[in-house]
């Protein structure tokens, strides 16, 4: 989701910063404009009356949430520089998204981290800096959904070594976000181990599109392999458990509740298919590779 | 009233992959209603439309008697007990129930009263002033269930509640929920992938797969008069054996043939084999475990002993025929060795029939 602030900054198409209280005089060429929470909003240009009622409103509506100064240092690749309280690290980034009742799930999340900085990014969208995990993603989401009653997704980052890195991390959190919904949809965790290899191949379809020789040779070479569509979803279905499963014939028929000779059928077929036999590590990695190939854009 | 109420429900993602398919279903007030079937099968995204936590791509949700199928989760009068549930480490079991309770604002003294019953109810007085980790797991998840329960929901909707704890835990909390529903005379949904779970605790069993109903009926209906291959075989541990057979018609009598060894069929089944026409016909021949009895040479089918369990007061036999596995309950008594050939029938009453195409029961006219 596009942060509020900067649809505002869109909107009057200017530099809007957000400034600790007391601490900024505007000049003729800024407008300052208070707000209730920790932060002012300094605009980089003088506004008209009506546009300070408009931008007044905004923020009266919808924008009291995004105006955490902290919301900057995600945001801002500069961000870190001005933002003063201590972390330790390393952490990971938890992006936690959620349809409604955002009160009960920052009161949640409070409960649950109680120490560990958390950032309301929106009334739909929080973002928990993780030192210690006293809580697991899965219980997370549980509290969430029966406690605050809302549908929510907790995606998690790489680690952080340093405040450099955050508003990186968070980039790769809304990545990893996008990824899922092309490659796990139903996931409600999704975590940066899970989606490593959706990572590569969308690193090297950009590559491809960037023109970079080597890549692009790489990326051909694997297009060139690149499977013909299975058209059957039960296939397809069927061959993603079984890599959830670790290529483990017993366990994945078992979890399918299907014979192991119907699961040995459906593995037949997809390999007169695509040509690849998923049961051997390697034909199984071709294959996986083609299938993200063909899902991510 | 809190009688649930799917009609025509149906789950498309967004990829295109439909979860379910055209569902109805009518969970009747107070009513334990087990949705059971393998993974994928749309069990928990059905319950989570219940919730409000997936919206509904077609069809018509009400509770009670009202349409929710654009009400939010929290206006729906629902409570919600997962897998994964896990309570506030610092604050005391007292806190932890009372938690939701504060934020939907709820007056101190309604709190403090409906926790106080609600733990008489669970049998946890004496623990509202523990922190969590000073619980066992058992202790644990009947505070997570106290949770659910303090917010005096219309109806309880629970997902794999019992999958984290260990067996025999497992047994013991099934036992309390079976309890606690009769003691709370609430409605009761509850996913679960165990067959075990829904024949001990279900009023009615709801069994799915690839996102269709099988069978909705009591748990002893289901066991004893399965619809389709599916039920049969999901429903049952061990798991119904099914071979090839054909009916074929001698001196008035029907029988099932088997590989040319005939077992002679029960009156009510002869019935409905004739209405179905399946006289000379391929059928599947389904037989429980427990209806198989050994019985002397010359009688029954000849097979080879594998693998034996002795499971107490019973034994499990493994045993094969023609290249394929299958499986006996015989008493613990019985003494067989690996590999001993003997002869087994089948109890003729019990004998269920398939439809070799559609897979669906021939017996469901009975």
């Amino acid at each position: 989701m596009k942060p509020l602030y900067q649809e505002l900054k869109s909107i009057l198409d200017c530099k809007i910063e957000l400034v600790k209280k007391k601490q900024v005089k505007p000049n003729k060429n800024q407008t300052l404009i208070r707000t209730e929470s920790e932060s002012d909003l300094l605009i980089h240009r003088a506004l008209t009356e009506l546009e300070i009622t408009f931008v007044q409103k905004w923020i009266e509506k919808d924008l009291s949430l995004a105006l955490d100064a902290e919301v900057n240092l995600l945001l801002d690749p500069n961000g870190y520089k001005e933002n003063l309280k201590t972390q330790k690290y390393p952490l990971n980034l938890w992006r936690i998204q959620y349809k409604e009742n955002h009160e009960d799930v920052y009161e949640i999340l409070n409960s649950s981290f109680g120490t560990d900085r958390i950032v309301a990014i929106s009334k739909q969208e929080s973002v928990v800096f993780v030192t210690r995990n006293s809580i697991s993603p899965y219980e997370l989401l549980g509290m969430l959904e029966s406690e605050a009653l809302t549908r929510a997704k907790v995606i998690i980052g790489n680690t952080v070594t340093q405040p450099s890195e955050l508003h990186g991390a968070y980039l790769q959190l809304i990545e990893l976000t996008e990824l899922a919904q092309l490659v796990k949809q139903k996931a409600q965790v999704i975590t940066y181990e899970a989606l490593l290899f959706p990572m590569l191949v969308r690193q090297l379809k950009r590559a491809n599109l960037g023109q970079d020789v080597e890549h692009d040779m790489f990326m051909q070479g694997i297009m060139k392999h690149h499977v013909r569509p299975v058209g059957d979803a039960e296939l397809e279905q069927t061959a993603i458990y079984f890599f959830d499963n670790n290529l483990n014939i017993t366990e994945t028929a078992n979890e399918l509740f299907i014979h192991r000779n119907t699961l040995i059928y459906r593995l037949n077929k997809l390999e007169s298919i695509t040509g690849y036999d998923i049961r051997k590590f390697n034909d199984a990695i071709n294959y996986y590779l083609s299938y993200l190939g063909d899902k991510i854009n | 009233m809190a009688k649930v109420s799917l009609k025509g429900i149906s789950k498309i993602y967004d990829n295109g992959f439909q979860a379910v398919k055209s569902i109805d279903l009518e969970i009747k007030d107070k009513e334990f209603m087990v949705l059971v079937g393998p993974s994928g099968c749309g069990k928990t995204t059905s319950l989570r439309m219940i919730a409000g936590l997936e919206e509904i791509s077609s069809g018509d949700l009400t509770i009670g008697d009202q349409y929710v199928n654009n009400v939010a989760p929290k206006d729906r009068n629902i409570a919600m007990v997962f897998q994964n549930y896990a309570l506030y480490p610092h604050m005391t079991v007292y806190d932890n129930m009372a938690f939701g309770l504060k934020l939907q604002k709820t007056p101190k003294d309604e709190i403090k009263e409906r926790i106080e019953k609600t733990a008489r109810i669970l049998d946890i007085e004496q623990l509202l002033t523990r922190k969590p980790k000073q619980l066992s797991g058992g202790q644990r998840q009947r505070v997570a269930l106290g949770r659910a329960i303090v917010r005096k929901p219309e109806v309880f909707l629970m997902d794999e509640p019992l999958s984290n704890l260990d067996a025999k835990l497992r047994v013991q909390m099934r036992a309390e929920l079976i309890k606690l529903h009769n003691d709370l005379q609430t409605t009761f949904v509850y996913v679960t992938h165990d067959q075990t779970e829904a024949m001990t605790m279900g009023t009615r069993i709801c069994v799915m797969n690839d996102g269709i109903i099988q069978q909705v009926a009591e748990p002893k209906v289901i066991y004893n008069h399965p619809v389709n291959m599916f039920v049969a075989s999901f429903i049952g541990a061990p798991q119904m054996n099914f071979l090839n057979g054909t009916i074929v018609e001698k001196n008035n009598k029907i029988f099932a043939s088997i590989d040319g060894t005939e077992f002679e069929l029960d009156e009510a089944i002869v019935k409905a084999v004739k209405n179905g026409g399946y006289v000379g016909k391929e059928v599947v021949v389904g037989v429980r475990p427990e209806d198989i009895k050994i019985v002397g040479e010359g009688q029954g089918l000849k097979v080879k002993v594998e693998v034996t369990e002795l499971l107490g007061s019973d034994l499990n036999v493994y045993f094969s025929y023609k290249g394929r596995q299958y499986i006996a309950k015989e008493d613990a008594h019985v003494e067989l060795e690996f590999n001993q050939e003997l002869h087994v029938s089948f109890n003729s009453e019990k004998i269920h029939l398939f439809d070799k195409e559609s897979e669906k029961s021939i017996l469901a006219s009975i």
